[in-house]
């Protein structure tokens, strides 16, 4: 490791235990005060320590650690929010996603059921996939606007459709009242379409049973704890961040337009010839453009090494 | 000196910088027969071509140029990606100046999905020119511009307003905006630019679908006072260092 290099990753380390020294200490004088009731078996000091971890080991999209990249108040604020919302970064319950300089904390289905269940009193929640060829049934009782599943019938055959129809969620709460969140498959694909990045996801195309169940499972339990006692903790959640958007209007607000070039300073160089060039840069060359090429000479290569042991 | 446009737009883009005695080629982006036509068929009049990068719609006439003994310089990535090897293909590294026959040009980089060059030109006819397409912004400012060829793709307006965030056309929304000078960052890359040496600006690299030509022509003209034009095939505008 280069001197500059181990230079940079400890003040990357002293900044990320201020960090959570300071949210730690935060934490504590809400509480003292009175502001903020953390569950009794959770431990502020283990979610700190396992979120300093994962942080260590995010990057954002050009690769620099997040710890460097990302503002001081945000990661605090991303570090408040997971104590305040009493989840463990280490179940996967929250996500840090750096955007243009900013850290933000998104829950996870699992803090969501772990939310609800917390201040939600949701007991118990189950989801399903409503798949082509099932018999699905359900109603809407008169009286009280709940839905309910009348029957739902799946075989091996329909299972096997990999075709969704819809999910559901039915869940229980502490009180006894039974309900049940049903999407179908269009408004699910409705709520994918909100997702950052491009376009869906690997675990989207080759899953989209378990994430249809994902969907609903979130719309359930945002629900519950929207309408929950503790619905304050709560409210920022669930907006729509446009990443690119932010990412690019922070990138043009940090880098352009800086440095003034004039060709009135710079003396003629001789171009160097194309192979003296390609000499130069086979790296770049393979890098940038004939990866793939590359990849797969090294793939052909394994076989036949293996043939010769 | 006079620029023509050839081409201008994801279909192909091409320009010639040239007077009685100098010819510059900018981009290699259209079917090298309509490069020849705009020449007159004075191949061996062109001094050499500067391509910004690889993509088909910049440099899709490379290996022709090559083959009828015109040099064209570009960056070492775009250089090698091409898979050509001639003597004619010059590569170039930003920041550093380079003669082209009477032409003085310096590359310098840009932001784009592939590695991507803007070039600083001058000649003492037009003056210095400023030529930058395929950014999502430039990292630089320049000195006493005599002539702007600057890319204003898309306005966010419009974009925002037919692909809204989370609508179908995410991907390419976003790609857009990763990778092309919208025209409200065009506004402020000329905002930020002493004008007060510049004759023209000439829009390049106009989206078909997230654009409007008259619209982007007026923004430009209200701002800087300059003479404006919307590049489009067969335009052809006077580039005068002086314009009187």
């Amino acid at each position: 490791m280069s001197t500059e290099t181990k230079k940079t990753t400890e003040v990357a380390k002293k900044k990320q235990t201020d960090i959570t020294s300071t949210v730690l200490k935060k934490v504590e004088a809400f509480q003292q005060a009175g502001e903020l009731r953390l569950p009794k078996n959770y431990s502020p000091e283990n979610a700190l320590k396992s979120a300093q971890l994962m942080l260590s080991e995010t990057t954002d999209k050009n690769g620099k650690a997040v710890m460097e990249s990302c503002s001081r108040t945000s990661i605090a604020n991303a570090l408040l929010k997971t104590v305040v919302w009493g989840l463990s970064p280490n179940k996967g319950q929250v996500y840090f996603i750096p955007y243009a300089g900013k850290l933000e904390c998104s829950v996870s289905y699992t803090g969501n059921i772990a939310i609800a269940k917390r201040y939600a009193g949701l007991k118990r929640i189950k989801a399903n996939c409503v798949m082509k060829g099932d018999d699905f049934e359900f109603e809407v009782d008169n009286e009280s606007g709940r839905k309910k599943i009348v029957h739902h019938k799946q075989t091996l055959e329909s299972i096997g459709s990999e075709k969704i129809e819809g999910a559901y969620a039915v869940y229980e709460l502490e009180d006894g009242t039974i309900d049940v969140e049903i999407m179908s498959f269009s408004q699910i694909s409705k709520s994918w379409d909100q997702r950052q990045g491009n376009g869906l996801s690997p675990a989207h195309k080759n899953f989209p049973d378990q994430m249809a169940m994902k969907t609903v499972l979130n719309r359930a339990c945002k629900l519950l704890v929207r309408t929950s006692d503790d619905s304050i903790l709560y409210d920022d959640e669930d907006k729509n961040i446009d990443h690119t958007k932010e990412d690019v209007k922070h990138d043009v607000k940090q880098n352009a337009n800086k440095d003034t070039i004039d060709i009135d300073d710079v003396e003629y160089e001789e171009v160097d010839d194309e192979v003296k060039s390609s000499e130069k840069t086979p790296e770049s060359k393979d890098k940038t453009f004939e990866k793939p090429a590359k990849e797969k000479s090294e793939n052909q290569e394994d076989p036949n090494q293996a043939k010769a042991f | 000196m006079e620029l023509v446009v050839i081409g201008s737009g994801s279909q192909g883009n091409s320009y010639i910088l040239r007077n009685e005695t100098d010819t510059l080629l900018i981009e290699l982006g259209v079917n090298f027969k309509r490069i020849k036509k705009a020449l007159n068929f004075n191949i061996i009049d062109v001094d050499g071509a500067i391509v910004s990068h690889i993509h088909s719609d910049h440099a899709k006439s490379i290996k022709e140029a090559v083959e009828c003994g015109i040099d064209v310089y570009s960056g070492a990535e775009t250089i090698n990606a091409t898979g050509i090897k001639s003597h004619r293909l010059k590569p170039v590294e930003s920041k550093k100046a380079y003669k082209v026959g009477a032409f003085k040009i310096m590359p310098f980089d840009l932001r784009h999905d592939v590695p991507c060059l803007g070039f600083l030109i001058k000649h003492e006819d037009c003056g210095k020119v400023v030529f930058i397409t395929d950014t999502y912004y430039s990292p630089f400012k320049f000195a006493g511009i005599n002539q702007w060829i600057i890319e204003a793709n898309y306005s966010q307006e419009i974009l925002d307003g037919k692909d809204g965030y989370g609508s179908s056309k995410t991907f390419l929304r976003n790609r857009v905006m990763t990778s092309h000078l919208s025209i409200e960052n065009c506004l402020s890359l000329l905002e930020v630019n002493d004008l007060s040496q510049t004759n023209n600006v000439l829009l390049t690299h106009l989206s078909d679908s997230n654009s409007h030509a008259d619209q982007f022509k007026k923004l430009v003209e209200n701002q800087t006072g300059k003479n404006v034009s919307v590049a489009e095939t067969g335009l052809t505008i006077p580039f005068k260092k002086r314009p009187f």
